[in-house]
């Protein structure tokens, strides 16, 4: 009896001290069991000849987005599961075989459900020396697998409040590291030791069309609007969870839907794509809460034909050739 | 710094037991195999998980202490072992599974505080980016051979 107690203290200071791992571990429950969902007529070829920029969610903060001819990646977590107890509840929206040679790998932060080195060691083979972006500290987090990693000062976690930190140009695509306020590490209290401010989010800008890509953040009221000075954005992909009762603009963190309405309408996007939710469990929430509460307040703010709600494994042309 | 839990083999005077222990895991130098770019090969005395699990060799320096002390084969309870051993990526880069192989030399006293040193041998399998594990080690001549444990780191 006694060595239970001593076991159930250590597990719930683990917990208490914020490791990622031993929170999803709690709240996952009998999910963990349960194969994840089917995702039905997955995309086959994703490259689409007459797009300008497209979309294909492949879940959670994985998106396949399409600048013209070029391919990028986004937070690469293909497997079927998250530090290892954390189950995906529904599948990735692709194959792994079937996407595209990338032009552009970006991880905004090492966080588990947003870095995957099971995904990004099978995805090496096809995409041998690809520019792979991340910003600062979370190259203690990467193993040296054959990608160009570029690593992005993010201004030491947006503390100055300049919302816009380095850009690279790769052959005419060009990532800046764009303001989020989140936090680093990828166990537990290594965010602490060395890794506190390795997160971002980033705009990607090619041929004159841009994109922000939010990774996880919280709100800031004077961030959001810095950056639509600087850039006129055509999409926002922005999270709206995790989240239990989704009230408010969400924590110091996250945004919650409301808070994701907020850097809609301060980044002055053209569309809002929602993204972060719908994959895996958290605490005992559905999963698809986020989305709930945002189809309410799209309707509130009027931005419902601004807003696309991808299902996992949609594929959106935002912007075509044509028009 | 956090001490894991060993079990330890405890033969003597025709009696078979185990004795519980602690041991620290103290890794003056390590090598990774494969760095990336922005990572150097070495590390002193804190070695990233990455750094480690993902392929590297290093040396190990363990003391070694048994809270109760040994019953039966009154081997003194402070030892310590001291090597070098690999890790392997399995799964996942390592985060998922993982394993090292090591030898070196251990360092005992027994009852009449007589050093007892010799060659050991170890394995180890690791799991939850390298935060568990399991390690097993054979002590060549020793009056504890083997002994079994967990392996916990927490960063």
């Amino acid at each position: 009896m006694k060595r239970l107690r001593v076991i159930f203290i250590l597990l719930l200071s683990f917990y208490l001290s914020g490791c990622t791992i031993f929170q999803e571990i709690a709240g996952n429950g009998p999910s963990s069991f349960k194969p994840p969902k089917e995702v039905k007529n997955k995309i086959t070829n994703p490259v689409l000849p007459e797009a300008r920029l497209a979309v294909l969610w492949i879940g959670h903060s994985t998106c396949l987005i399409q600048m013209d001819d070029k391919q990028i990646l986004t937070d690469p977590v293909l497997t079927t599961s998250i530090g290892i107890f954390s189950k995906r509840l529904v599948e990735p929206g692709i194959k792994t075989s079937n996407i595209p040679k990338l032009d552009l790998i970006a991880v905004t932060h090492p966080h588990i459900d947003h870095l995957s080195l099971g995904t990004i060691d099978h995805l090496q083979k096809k995409n041998k020396n690809v520019p792979f972006v991340f910003p600062e500290g979370v190259e203690s987090y990467l193993p040296g697998y054959d990608y160009n990693y570029i690593r992005m000062s993010n201004n030491n976690g947006y503390e100055d409040l300049n919302p816009i930190g380095d850009s690279v140009t790769i052959n005419g695509l060009t990532v800046y590291t764009a303001y989020s306020r989140h936090w680093g590490g990828r166990y537990g209290l290594d965010g602490f030791l060395w890794g506190e401010h390795s997160y971002t989010g980033f705009i990607f800008s090619y041929n004159g069309i841009n994109v922000y890509f939010g990774g996880d953040t919280g709100y800031d009221p004077l961030a959001f609007k810095k950056i639509s000075e600087r850039f006129d954005i055509d999409l926002a992909i922005i999270p709206i969870g995790p989240c239990e009762e989704c009230e408010g603009c969400g924590n110091k963190r996250h945004v919650y839907p409301e808070g994701a309405v907020k850097i809609f309408l301060d980044l002055k996007a053209k569309k809002f794509m929602p993204a972060h939710y719908g994959v895996f469990q958290f605490r005992l929430a559905d999963v698809n809460d986020p989305l709930y509460k945002l189809e309410r307040l799209i309707k509130d703010y009027g931005i419902k034909d601004k807003t696309e709600i991808l299902n996992i494994g949609e594929q959106k042309t935002f912007i075509n050739k044509n028009f | 710094m956090i001490p894991s839990p060993v079990f330890f083999e405890d033969n003597g005077n025709g009696r078979h037991g185990t004795e519980f222990g602690f041991e620290w895991q103290v890794t003056p130098l390590s090598y990774t195999f494969k760095p990336n770019k922005y990572l150097g090969h070495f590390s002193v005395m804190m070695v990233k998980p990455v750094k480690k699990f993902t392929g590297s060799a290093e040396i190990f320096f363990t003391p070694q202490f048994v809270t109760g002390g040994f019953d039966n084969s009154k081997v003194k309870r402070y030892m310590y072992n001291a090597g070098a051993r690999v890790y392997f990526p399995i799964a996942q880069g390592g985060e998922y599974l993982s394993f090292s192989l090591g030898a070196g030399y251990y360092s005992q006293k027994n009852e009449f505080n007589s050093k007892v040193d010799g060659i050991m041998y170890e394995a180890g399998l690791y799991s939850v980016f390298g935060m568990f594990g399991i390690k097993f080690a054979y002590k060549q001549n020793a009056v504890s051979k083997y002994n079994a444990g967990f392996y916990i780191k927490y960063y």
